[in-house]
């Protein structure tokens, strides 16, 4: 494997995520092997802090797609762009997170550039010259090792959290500046509006002690032993995806990538299985601390102590505990 | 009027003894009852809630075994017209997606609805590969759908991540992928199930369609292995009665704070 690894980087609210660090973590090890070049696109309008924060984060170069018609996402105007960057540069690999970003992505530009496309993928490793990957299957209770065989680019997407985030040593990369042309006449699509969740009663995200709770509850009945720890604790209550999709509780309670990250002291995850959109939300907890009763949910691989049990009879318990 | 194919999945609720197939392309397993993917699932119900809003029809497909006839017929059930079956069970996204693509081409359509991510792969890549191969626009983790302000087109609210969410216009022909709690799901009580029982199904076999019969000759990916997580990135179990539990645990959480 020789050429180059294009990174695609990816924002939040005009400040790169942390996915991108990850990416550029392992896209340089890869480089530094192989003897291949690593190169970071950034896409957007006035993204000079952008491309400033990636400077030495492990990229020989910084591509930049800067246009006014990138200032808001579009799937369909960005999946062009980034494509045609693709297409112009050859890249060996292309790696991105496993996020809306990525997901809408990938797919489009393995298949506008004839490469091959795998998702979700926790690690990357070689067989001689051709990339293995680990992904998860079944809700993240199997792992499966896929070697890639098909013609290049490899695009792979990447579980946020998945990779490490050391910091890099990094050269300060140098800037090119890619041409945008973006026909707008031609657009099947267009943005109407960006909408911001409205804000809740609470803001969980600057909350010190979060206790979460999962689908394992059962029962929109039992949020108040929820909060009831919660609230001996000194703390608030939070929740995944299933309970906000029953509307049990409003999104503003939940953790997740399409919601709220989090980054409490201390999060106590009550019956939540564990899903990756979940966990890459809440991952950098001071303590994490799951209880579940199947010991194979993947919340016990992200948790720094776990109780396999029946969270009914856990949860009394601790609040007798804490109350005492 | 929407002509709206729905992608549904059947997926087990677990399984056991999983092993890699002998042409190293696929995961086998014994597996439990299936169901509907949830995502899917999601994509039906606003399919058919479509339906009686804007007038239309709905086609619910699959590609998987026997069983998942079982989800097709839920799909009748909860009021979709047709429903089409291809006789398979792939791990390769791509494949999938071809196979989809061929049995929908010779369909009538200007919708097609997925979930966003099936339970078992894990993948959420085949919606996205049938916009491409269609050549078609596209929207991911959709959460709305509603007539558009201009003939042949929807507008569409999807989430973008961290609380945000993008309302566009998409024109038809268009693939939009669900995201879950979109809409309540609803139950189909078993005498409903009973009336579609004998509602054909149309099927396919893969090598029917045009996907199907380009047998690859250096297949893109191989599957090494499959195998449980690692031990070794497990949580710290904490043991005993539950009082030395609930004692061990608030220890921890009093060291946190």
């Amino acid at each position: 494997m020789s050429g180059e690894i294009l990174v695609l980087a990816e924002q939040i609210a005009g400040v790169v995520d942390n996915v991108s660090f990850e990416l550029l973590n392992l896209g340089r090890k890869i480089a530094d092997s192989k003897g291949m070049r690593l190169s970071v696109l950034v896409t957007g309008h006035q993204t000079e802090s952008l491309q400033n924060s990636l400077i030495e984060t492990g990229a020989d170069l910084i591509l930049v797609a800067d246009d006014p018609a990138l200032e808001t996402y579009s799937a369909e105007v960005y999946s062009t762009v980034i494509s045609n960057v693709v297409k112009e540069r050859s890249p060996a690999m292309v790696f991105c997170g496993y996020t809306y970003f990525g997901i809408e992505m990938s797919s489009a530009i393995a298949t506008r550039c004839q490469g091959t496309s795998i998702s979700n993928c926790l690690d990357l490793n070689w067989d001689g010259d051709q990339p293995v990957v680990v992904r998860p299957m079944f809700g993240g209770t199997l792992m499966i090792r896929i070697e890639m065989n098909g013609p290049a680019p490899y695009v792979i997407s990447f579980e946020k959290g998945a990779l490490p985030r050391e910091a890099v040593e990094g050269k300060k990369a140098e800037k090119e500046l890619v041409a945008v042309k973006v026909d707008q006449s031609s657009l099947s699509t267009s943005t109407l509006e960006i909408i911001k969740a409205a804000a809740g009663e609470i803001d969980i995200t600057k909350a010190n002690i979060l206790v979460s709770m999962g689908r394992g509850i059962g029962d929109k009945e039992k949020i108040p032993l929820i909060k009831e720890l919660a609230d001996a604790l000194g703390g608030a209550i939070s929740c995944s995806r299933p309970i906000a999709d029953m509307g049990w509780l409003g999104t503003e309670y939940q953790v997740g990538i399409s919601a709220n990250y989090v980054t409490p002291n201390v999060y106590i995850a009550c019956g939540i299985s564990g899903a990756s959109q979940h966990v890459a939300a809440m991952r950098d907890s001071g303590l994490i601390i799951a209880i579940n009763k199947d010991p194979n949910a993947p919340i016990f691989r992200v948790a720094h102590y776990g109780i396999v049990g029946d969270l009914f009879d856990v949860v009394p318990a601790l609040i007798k505990e804490v109350t005492a | 009027m929407l002509k709206t194919i729905v992608c549904t999945k059947a997926v087990p609720g677990f399984i056991t003894d999983p092993k890699v197939s002998d042409k190293q392309d696929n995961v086998e397993y014994q597996a439990g009852t299936v169901v509907i993917n949830e995502s899917d699932d999601y994509a039906l119900e606003e399919a058919v809630k479509l339906k009686r809003k804007m007038g239309g029809s709905v086609t619910v497909i699959s590609v998987g075994p026997l069983t998942a006839q079982k989800v097709l017929q839920t799909g009748l059930a909860k009021n979709a017209d047709n429903a089409i079956r291809i006789d398979g069970q792939l791990l390769d996204t791509t494949k999938t997606a071809g196979l989809l693509v061929d049995a929908i081409r010779q369909t009538e359509f200007n919708l097609v609805l997925t979930g966003v991510e099936s339970r078992d792969t894990m993948a959420s890549q085949v919606g996205l590969l049938i916009a491409e191969k269609l050549a078609v626009p596209f929207s991911y983790a959709v959460t709305e759908i509603e007539p558009g302000d201009e003939e042949g087109t929807l507008k569409v609210t999807k989430e973008i991540g961290a609380g945000l969410k993008q309302c566009e216009s998409i024109k038809l022909p268009a693939v939009l992928c669900l995201q879950t709690g979109t809409t309540p799901t609803s139950f189909v009580p078993l005498k409903k199930m009973m009336m579609v029982k004998n509602k054909p199904v149309k099927k396919y076999a893969v090598t029917d369609l045009e996907t199907g019969q380009q047998e690859s000759e250096s297949p893109e990916f191989r599957v090494d292995a499959v195998f449980p997580p690692a031990e070794e990135t497990m949580a710290e179990l904490i043991k005993g009665t539950m009082e030395e539990i609930a004692s061990k645990t608030y220890t921890k959480i009093k060291e946190a704070i």
